[in-house]
């Protein structure tokens, strides 16, 4: 039982390997294209990597990033403005989010800016957030200034990037750009986390995926 | 039979002419006043002669003729001591008294009991011989024969009490002589009639059933015992047993395996039954309880009736479920298509044991088992003997599962019929039986079968049995094809199963330490209950002492025992079996009285009133106010959902309930892309259809439902996708309740509500801090040699000071005048009130102290035999097994001393 819990390397089956394991959270207006985002970073990867889920509200991706497998359990939330009171159940506790606009509407852009505060200002002082233009395979009907995002971005110590989930660019990009950020230091062997927390891989009606270890 | 009332009946058999069912009819009636019928037997399923229903064993029958009477005069009529007993310790005790109870008070009422108790054991056998069944659960032979059973069951008692190594041993040679023995003179003279209590079989029956009918029968014996004597009692086992082992020379082990000894010959004719009988009863029970067990989960949701089947436990039930499903009768008829394709399920389930069994043991015998063309499976005892140096004895029934560990083959026998005599709450269990999860056949089918039982049973609540169907030729032979196929995956689960079903035995077992402790936090809980000002503070406490009793399951050398020695678990698996352990063992008869207590505090706050109120409000939003942009279910997915709700607010494993719920939610997503095909659907969709749901459901169970899971789930398993599903949900709950309806918008949910989900994480991770450093509560065991009486166990923290164990043992000795001492090495060993409780065990040598109340003007000069101390332990076996030996010291103290040290403390 001392052995629990300490995080560490790998002898599973991806030997050698750190994993880090986060929770993402996704937010972001309706329609923005939230989680066709999400799904093009989880369809674009290696099926073996993958975790099926139930439905595309909540999904499981691994990236290879250098000698580091990053885990990220990705929490969609609802854009609605009414359901807007839920989110802090989403994002507290998340070590990443990517807040999503849709460059063709002004008003995303605005609400994105309303959801980094909010995250600034209630989520753990430690999220990593990715501010996501999305729907940049529509420039040519643009009203959000990549200038004016860029800026934002930097000035509030964003990632940033204009993707597009409709095109794949930059959606993999944005990923492992937030990968790369995570701090590895409170990683989990899955393995090791797999037993630590009983999951049992072979019950079919789990398909539980190894929740977040650390940061809460 | 006379003297009882129209419909008693009793189940008794002879070898000759196989098993009778005889009625007591109404006295209007001319005839005689009773009514014997024979039991027929075609392949494995039974059919009252004349019937055509046939039925896959005899528990099936009598609780199917409990409700009908088909070619009866009447329908059989359960004794009311059995349909009145609502605790399983009833039923224990009238099993427990076996053939006598007929001639007990309890019996008055009802004497039937006794019958359906030999039913019980009857029944076993005709599962497991297909060929001619004998039964002969006959009151007589229950006489002959316990006396002898009584010897056998002194001595394994003695291992068993002392749960020592060393009694290890000693029992080893008990099992042999047993074995042995006993079985040879039981041969010739007859079957061996079931131990009384393993009809009824208390779990603990159960446990012992495995091993051969021997070995079964002492466990039985035991808890007779134990129901009339005590402590006082187990003490003259004690010696009883020590000064029988050495009388009896241990028989080798060869001779054990070797099934029956000389009297060969005689085994083909007509001792040949016997021989069977005997070598086979554990099996048999097994078999015979496993269909009924089997039964019982994939119709789980009737429960009453399937279990019926399985025990007298059950039986009760059933007979409560009876009213119900009389009217249903002719809906079993109509049902009977689906039915038989569940049956054959079953059936190959059934055979899949059988198989399963036979093949382990023939791999695993070295001597090829004299029956010659029984498929039966051979007799235990030949694996017995390379394991049982292994397993020690530990509780009665940890004695009993190791022993049915041993035998490595059958599929837990013991589970099978503890999950029916268990479950008081049958009816909440239902399908969702961790065990049933645990069969591979049936996880494999699971799915369907959970379909089919939640759509035709679960809306009827209640059903005929499902043994009513009729099978056939074809689809017996198509079992037979498929059996064996399964058999191979049967085979690698069964482990899992066995040692979970072992593990709610010992937890079951009032005699072993750790079954006194789940009962005592049982107790405490129960009586704490209602004292909790808010729900998430009561949920807690249960989820603590779980997390407790497991940290203590996982370090025991109880747990290790059990744990075959060619089937070794990593330790998540280990964690995920105690797991499921304590939940059968803890919140299965803990649920009722949660939700009671929830909805109380709910009711009081006001929040179940305020959800109600709101629901409506949500009900009448429009999908476009809800924010839904997808189809929503339509009325038959609508059903679907509400019946898995429905199922998970039965269920009462928080993880069978997260696993409901996700399936509600797949339904869910199901419906949505009804009008966009192979669409993803996020968030954006998902929840507002979720609150469109929701609105239609049952919203009062659920808001407990979702509390009973994020509090009870196991906090060291990550859930993932569970997790956002249920966060989901209770937001959706949450949104709910703080619904306005004139902005179709929530108000801004409460800080507190907001910050809910985090919250618990951080509970799920203490409590998995907790439970990481195994620090969560230590035990130990004070003796008070004047109280007489056994050592109690005071749960300790690591903060505890002497002085405030000193006001424990005054409390749980109910004695405050006397002091607390402790000893090493016999010395007294003076200790500052503030001194540390656990530093001082942990401090100490293995072996060397031992804490005792007393008198305070008299002091213990040494702790002495007499005082339950263990130091009257057999010196070489680590004794206690069972204590925390390896709790306190999660230091780590090789296994031995620290037994050793730990029986003298906690004895």
């Amino acid at each position: 039982m001392s052995s629990r819990g300490s995080g560490g390397r790998s002898n599973g089956s991806l030997p050698q390997t750190k994993i880090c394991q986060f929770k993402l959270v996704l937010l972001g207006d309706m329609a923005v294209g939230k989680s066709s985002l999400v799904l093009r970073f989880v369809k674009g990867q290696f099926d073996e990597f993958q975790e099926t889920t139930i439905g595309a509200a909540f999904l499981a991706q691994s990236v290879c990033l250098d000698d580091t497998t990053v885990k990220f359990e990705i929490w969609d939330t609802a854009g609605q403005e009414r359901y807007h009171s839920l989110a802090p159940m989403y994002y507290r506790g998340a070590q990443a989010a990517i807040v999503v606009f849709d460059i063709t509407k002004p008003e995303t852009f605005e609400r994105a800016k309303a959801w980094v505060k909010e995250l600034q200002r209630q989520a753990s002082p430690n999220i990593v957030i990715a501010l996501a233009g999305n729907k940049a395979d529509l420039a040519e009907r643009r009203l959000v200034d990549f200038e004016e995002a860029q800026t934002y971005a930097e000035d509030t110590g964003l990632l940033f990037m204009e993707t597009s989930a409709k095109t794949a660019m930059n959606v993999n990009e944005l990923f492992l750009a937030i990968a790369k950020k995570m701090p590895k230091t409170d990683t989990q062997n899955p393995t090791h986390a797999a037993r630590h927390r009983g999951v049992n891989l072979q019950d079919p009606d789990a398909h539980s995926t190894r929740a977040c270890c650390g940061g809460n | 039979m006379e003297k009882e009332m129209a419909g008693a009946f009793l189940v008794h058999g002879t070898e000759d002419k196989g098993t009778t069912l005889s009625v007591r009819l109404p006295d209007e009636q001319e005839a005689p006043p009773v009514y014997n019928l024979m039991v027929k037997q075609h392949k494995t399923l039974l059919h009252l002669d004349g019937s055509s229903l046939v039925f896959d064993d005899i528990f099936k029958l009598i609780s199917f003729y409990c409700a009908s009477r088909d070619i009866l005069a009447i329908p059989l009529r359960l004794p009311s001591a059995i349909t009145t007993a609502t605790k399983r310790e009833e039923l224990e005790v009238i099993s427990a008294m076996g053939a006598d109870f007929w001639m007990s008070d309890l019996n008055q009422p009802a004497k039937d009991q006794d019958l359906a108790l030999d039913q019980t054991h009857n029944r076993l056998y005709l599962y497991v011989n297909p060929v001619t069944v004998e039964e002969s659960a006959n009151k007589d032979l229950n006489h002959s024969t316990i006396s002898k059973l009584d010897i056998v069951t002194a001595q394994n008692l003695t291992s068993s009490l002392q749960n020592g190594e060393v009694s290890q041993k000693t029992s080893t040679e008990v099992k042999g002589q047993a074995k042995t023995t006993p079985t040879q003179d039981i041969k010739y003279k007859r079957p061996p009639p079931r131990p009384p209590s393993l009809g009824s079989g208390s779990g603990m029956g159960l446990l012992f059933s495995p091993p051969p009918s021997l070995h079964t029968s002492p466990p039985a014996a035991e808890r007779k015992e134990e129901g009339r004597g005590g402590a006082g009692e187990r003490e003259e086992r004690k010696s009883m047993s020590t000064s029988l082992t050495p009388s009896r020379p241990p028989v080798p082990l060869q001779s054990r395996a070797a099934p029956p000894l000389p009297p060969a010959p005689l085994r083909r004719t007509s001792s040949r039954r016997s021989t069977d009988r005997e070598v086979g009863e554990g099996t048999e029970r097994e078999k015979g309880q496993n269909p009924a067990k089997r039964t019982e989960r994939e119709e789980g949701g009737e429960g009453g009736e399937e279990k019926m089947g399985s025990k007298s436990g059950q039986l009760d039930e059933g007979v409560q479920q009876q009213n119900c499903s009389q009217p249903q009768e002719s809906e079993v008829k109509q049902d009977r298509g689906k039915r038989e394709t569940e049956d054959e399920k079953e059936e190959k389930e059934v055979k899949m044991d059988t198989e399963e069994q036979t093949q382990i043991s023939s791999s695993h015998c070295a001597p090829p088992v004299k029956k010659p063309s029984r498929p039966i499976p051979p007799p235990r005892k030949k694996q017995c003997p390379p394991d049982a140096p292994v397993c020690p004895n530990q509780a009665g029934g940890g004695l009993a599962s190791q022993t049915a560990g041993m035998r490595v083959p059958p599929p837990s026998p013991a589970r099978r019929p503890d999950v029916s005599l268990y479950s008081p709450q049958g009816g909440t269990v239902l399908v969702t039986d961790p065990d049933s999860c645990s069969t591979s056949s049936t996880e494999e089918d699971g799915e369907p079968n959970q379909e089919q039982e939640q759509n035709q049973n679960r809306p009827a609540e209640s059903r005929s049995p499902k043994a009513a169907v009729r099978r056939t030729p074809t689809t017996v032979m198509l079992d037979r094809a498929c059996y064996r196929l399964s058999t191979v995956i049967t085979g690698l689960i069964s482990h899992d199963r066995r040692l979970t079903q072992r593990l709610v035995e010992l937890a079951r077992d009032p005699l072993s330490y750790f079954g006194n402790l789940v009962k005592e936090h049982r107790a405490f809980t129960l009586e704490t209950m209602l004292k909790h000002s808010s729900s998430t503070e009561l949920l807690q406490e249960i989820r603590q002492m779980m997390t407790q009793l497991k940290s203590y399951l996982l370090q025991s050398t109880e747990l290790r025992a059990m744990v075959e020695p060619q089937h070794q678990y990593a330790q998540d698996k280990l964690e995920s079996i105690a797991e499921a352990a304590l939940c059968k063992s803890v919140l299965k008869p803990l649920r009722e009285p949660i939700y009671q207590s929830l909805e109380k505090l709910h009711t009081n706050d006001g929040s179940l009133k305020q959800l109600a109120q709101n629901q409506s409000g949500v009900l009448g939003s429009t999908t476009t106010a809800l924010g839904i942009t997808t189809a929503v279910p339509e009325a038959s997915a609508m059903e679907k959902i509400s019946i898995k709700l429905n199922n998970l607010h039965l269920e009462y494993s928080p993880q069978k309930k997260i696993e409901l719920m996700l399936k509600a939610c797949k339904l869910i997503y199901d419906s949505m892309s009804v009008s966009s095909p192979g669409r993803a659907h996020g968030a954006d969709d998902f929840l507002p259809v979720m609150m469109y749901v929701l609105a239609r459901s049952n919203l009062s169970a659920l808001q407990l439902d979702v509390e009973y899971m994020m509090e009870l789930m196991d906090p060291s398993l990550a859930l993932g996708e569970g997790s956002y599903y249920l966060t989901t949900t209770y937001g959706a709950l949450e949104h709910i309740k703080t619904f306005d309806q004139q902005r179709s918008a929530t108000r801004q949910l409460s800080r507190e509500v907001q910050d809910s989900i985090h919250r618990w994480e951080r509970r799920r991770t203490l409590n998995q801090e907790r439970m990481t450093q195994g620090s969560v509560r230590d035990f130990l065991t004070v003796c008070c040699p004047e109280m007489g009486g056994s050592p109690k166990t005071l749960g300790v923290l690591p903060t505890t000071t002497m002085q405030q164990l000193a006001e424990q043992c005054a409390a749980r000795f109910e004695q405050d005048s006397y002091m607390l001492s402790v000893y090493m090495d016999g010395v007294h060993q003076p200790l500052a009130p503030t001194e540390l409780a656990l530093s001082v065990k942990n401090g100490s040598q293995p072996g060397a102290y031992c804490f005792v109340y007393h008198p305070v003007d008299q002091p213990v000069e040494q702790p002495q035999p007499g005082c339950s101390c263990p130091t009257d332990l057999p010196p070489d076996p680590p004794a206690e097994s069972f204590f925390p030996a390896d709790f306190a010291a999660v230091d780590t103290v090789e296994p031995e001393a620290q037994e050793e040290e730990e029986s003298l403390i906690s004895l």
